[in-house]
């Protein structure tokens, strides 16, 4: 099939199959409603069973005509078979099917376990979730059956796996924490003189079920469907930008929070709020204790997985660290600036004429500046130690990072323009003052803020400028750009493609050689892989093919004008 | 999965859509319509607005009018004809299939409050949802022993 006809044919398929899958939940509802609910309303139901007909035969019969082609199509061809668009088919479906289905599935256990009341029997979302399980539970046979005979098939499904881990991940987190809070609000212990429902006809049972449901998907996709898929960049992406990354933001934001109220607490107490003051509590340490679960385990995770692979791997874990640091950079800024802004407030009223002063006016400000500066110093200290130890030993490769540069040049950029942003404002607050003949206090009262923020951004800007100059005078910016490379092959080339991917570094594109291919393909042991890696990179141009020849691979270098 | 094993699978669908369509058919073909089913006390604040939904659909309009409060379409000068009331409800009216759903009466006395949920059946494309929800709260009072429909007496258009 062509790649136009191969669309085409895909195409109506998903658009006949959702008509069809429409029709059937439609009339699976209505029997649920009429059986169940015991609802009698004539015109309604044969509205529905003449929509429900109507899309079920019309859908059905095309999406049976449509899919019984390309299947014809697909047997006994692989090239089929390992079509880009099928394997994208097939991962969408169930992709689609399995987040509709897992909506409808939390519905459902939360209608048991609010006491079956059969008035409110959930007919649409036990429809959807038959429908959606049925079509999820076709296709995964079918792509799983069918195998990953390509790297890029390999990679959707991947994308498959993963998107559904993190969606079961974040559900089952966010139920527990959710769950707990509820939990906590129906503790007898917050006062209150009106109480309105109880724990278990609140929000509860919502929380378990996604608890459950999240936690069994994620348990199904990461434990079964991930297992021993270590090879794979998107799983580093998923541990170390989803999993680390997410838990150590979630649980330091808690963190934060907590202080803050804590801080704010002992300076003012709990003010007219009471006993209910300490209801933060109830979501800020579930959440720091799901985070540090989560943080912890892929951590150990993703050390158990180190070592296991080369640069591909180290690009995930590059990025963390200094996504990290650049959270723990900006907390601890935040935290200095607030701090300076308190100093200057107490400065700005010593000097000023002020009769009629808040008391406590700094309480709030106080408290936020040192939850702060005790998050972010230490997390910026162990992240920034860290990367200032991954640079040392990788040398100027390391220096010449993408993800180094980025954060570098995004630090520096942030830095140029607040100190400048800072500057016209003090500029034109100092020279407006002297001019409308204001005090001393008063200009310095409109320059507070520019003046706590370039306190702060000067010396990141000083501190960051020298690294970035540093990196470029030892050529971190000179370094060659990948090249692109091609391998034509035959069948069964995966292992190969695996292995120079992993010591190059970076992604071999595939193309199918349709000539008479030779039976067995060489294999290279860990030092002609090397050799062979190396010639790639010194090789001129920004190109290379490669093609299996007489038991070699031959690289052929090119330069695209 | 083989070509094989694809097939028997589409088979097994076909068979359960098939059983499907029919107990579907013979379902809304034999439970639907019966009036009288499930219909609650009469003299219950929920049994008068069961069966005033219950007139408008068998289209007994008349029976529909005589459960509202005398009172409350005095004050409502528009309708307090049954003339008036059934002129606005016909030109307005829609003829899309819809069911009403009764929620928890709360009953105070002679005053009481019944929420109800209409679902209205008005498809347009296949992949919109086909049925539109309005939720409504009825109110009533209680005279010589008997409930009646305070608000709203307005005729109810459902479109």
């Amino acid at each position: 099939m062509s790649t136009v006809k191969r669309a085409f044919f895909y195409t109506v398929s998903f658009i006949t199959l959702g008509i069809f899958a429409g029709g059937v939940g439609s009339l699976l509802a209505l029997c649920f409603d009429l059986l169940i609910r015991g609802e009698s309303w004539k015109d309604f139901a044969r509205a529905q069973l003449s929509l429900g007909l109507a899309m079920l035969v019309i859908g059905g019969v095309l999406w049976f005509l449509f899919w019984r082609v390309t299947q014809k199509q697909v047997s006994g061809e692989p090239a089929e078979i390992e079509s880009l668009i099928r394997k994208f088919y097939l991962n969408v479906i169930r992709g689609v099917a399995a987040l509709v289905g897992i909506v409808a599935l939390v519905g459902f256990i939360n209608w048991l376990m609010t006491g079956v009341p059969l008035d409110n029997f959930p007919s649409t979302g036990l429809s959807i979730l038959v429908v959606a399980g049925s079509i999820w539970c076709y296709h995964w046979r079918l792509e799983e059956g069918e195998g990953q005979p390509t790297p890029d098939s390999k990679t959707l499904r991947r994308w498959y796996i993963y998107v559904l881990a993190a969606f079961g991940l974040i559900s089952m987190a966010n139920g527990a924490i959710q769950g707990i809070n509820t939990a906590v609000f129906s503790l007898p212990v917050w006062g209150g003189d009106v109480v309105h429902g109880d724990f278990w006809s609140g929000d509860f049972p919502a929380n378990l079920s996604w608890f459950l449901v999240g936690g069994l998907t994620w348990w199904f996709h990461w434990f079964y469907m991930a297992k021993g898929d270590t090879e794979s960049i998107l799983r580093q992406v998923y541990i170390y930008l989803l999993a680390i990354t997410g838990g150590a933001l979630a649980g330091l934001s808690a963190l934060t929070f907590l202080l803050f109220k804590l801080f704010s607490f002992a300076f003012e107490g709990a003010g007219t709020a009471g006993n209910s003051y300490f209801l933060f509590l109830g979501w800020t340490i579930p959440t720091m204790i799901v985070a540090g679960a989560i943080w912890t385990y892929h951590q150990k995770i993703a050390q158990e997985e180190a070592g296991q692979g080369g640069e591909q791997k180290l690009s995930p874990r590059r990025i963390y660290l200094y996504l990290m640091s650049f959270i723990g950079l900006g907390t601890l800024i935040g935290g200095l600036s607030a701090l300076l802004g308190t100093l200057l407030g107490l400065i700005i009223r010593a000097v000023g004429t002020e009769t009629v002063a808040a008391s406590g006016w700094w309480y709030d400000q106080l408290s936020i500046s040192l939850a702060l500066l005790v998050v972010g110093l230490p997390i910026w200290l162990f992240y920034w130690r860290r990367v200032l130890r991954m640079t040392e030993e990788g040398g100027v490769a390391e220096r010449g990072a993408g993800s180094r540069r980025v954060f570098l040049y995004v630090v520096v950029g942030i830095s140029i323009i607040a100190v400048a942003t800072d500057l016209v404002i003090i500029v034109y607050q100092l020279l407006n003052g002297l001019l409308q003949g204001e005090t001393g206090a008063d200009i310095l009262r409109g320059m507070a803020w520019s003046l706590q923020t370039l306190l702060v951004a000067v010396p990141v800007l000083v501190y960051h400028w020298r690294i970035l100059r540093k990196d470029q005078g030892m050529g971190a910016e000179k370094l060659a750009r990948r090249k692109r490379v091609h391998l034509i092959v035959g069948e069964g080339a995966a292992d190969l493609i695996a292995s120079i991917e992993g010591k190059l570094g970076s992604r071999v594109r595939l193309l199918r050689y349709t000539g008479e291919a030779p039976a067995e393909l060489p294999v290279l042991s860990d030092e002609e892989i090397e050799t062979l890696v190396n010639e790639i990179r010194t090789t001129p141009g920004n190109g290379v093919i490669l093609v299996v020849t007489e038991g070699r691979v031959m690289v052929l270098p090119y330069e695209e004008k | 999965m083989s070509v094989k094993s694809s097939s028997r699978w589409l088979f097994g669908f076909g068979a359960a859509v098939l059983v499907l369509v029919l107990v579907a058919v013979v379902l809304v073909l034999t439970m639907t319509g019966e009036s009288d089913r499930n219909l609650l006390p009469e003299g219950t604040p929920g049994g008068v607005v069961q069966r005033y939904f219950r007139a408008i659909e068998a289209e007994d309009y008349w029976q529909a009018y005589n459960y509202l409060s005398p009172s409350a379409l005095d004050e409502e000068s528009r309708y307090n004809t049954y003339e008036k009331w059934i002129q606005a409800y016909l030109e307005r009216r829609q003829t899309n299939a819809w069911k009403a759903t009764l929620g928890e009466p709360s009953v105070s006395e002679n005053t009481s409050v019944v929420p109800v949920t209409i679902d209205i059946f008005k498809p347009n494309i296949p992949f919109e949802d086909p049925v539109r929800t309005r939720r409504y709260t009825f109110t009533l009072e209680k005279k010589d022993d008997v409930w009646s429909i305070t608000s709203p007496v307005y005729p109810l258009y459902l479109y």
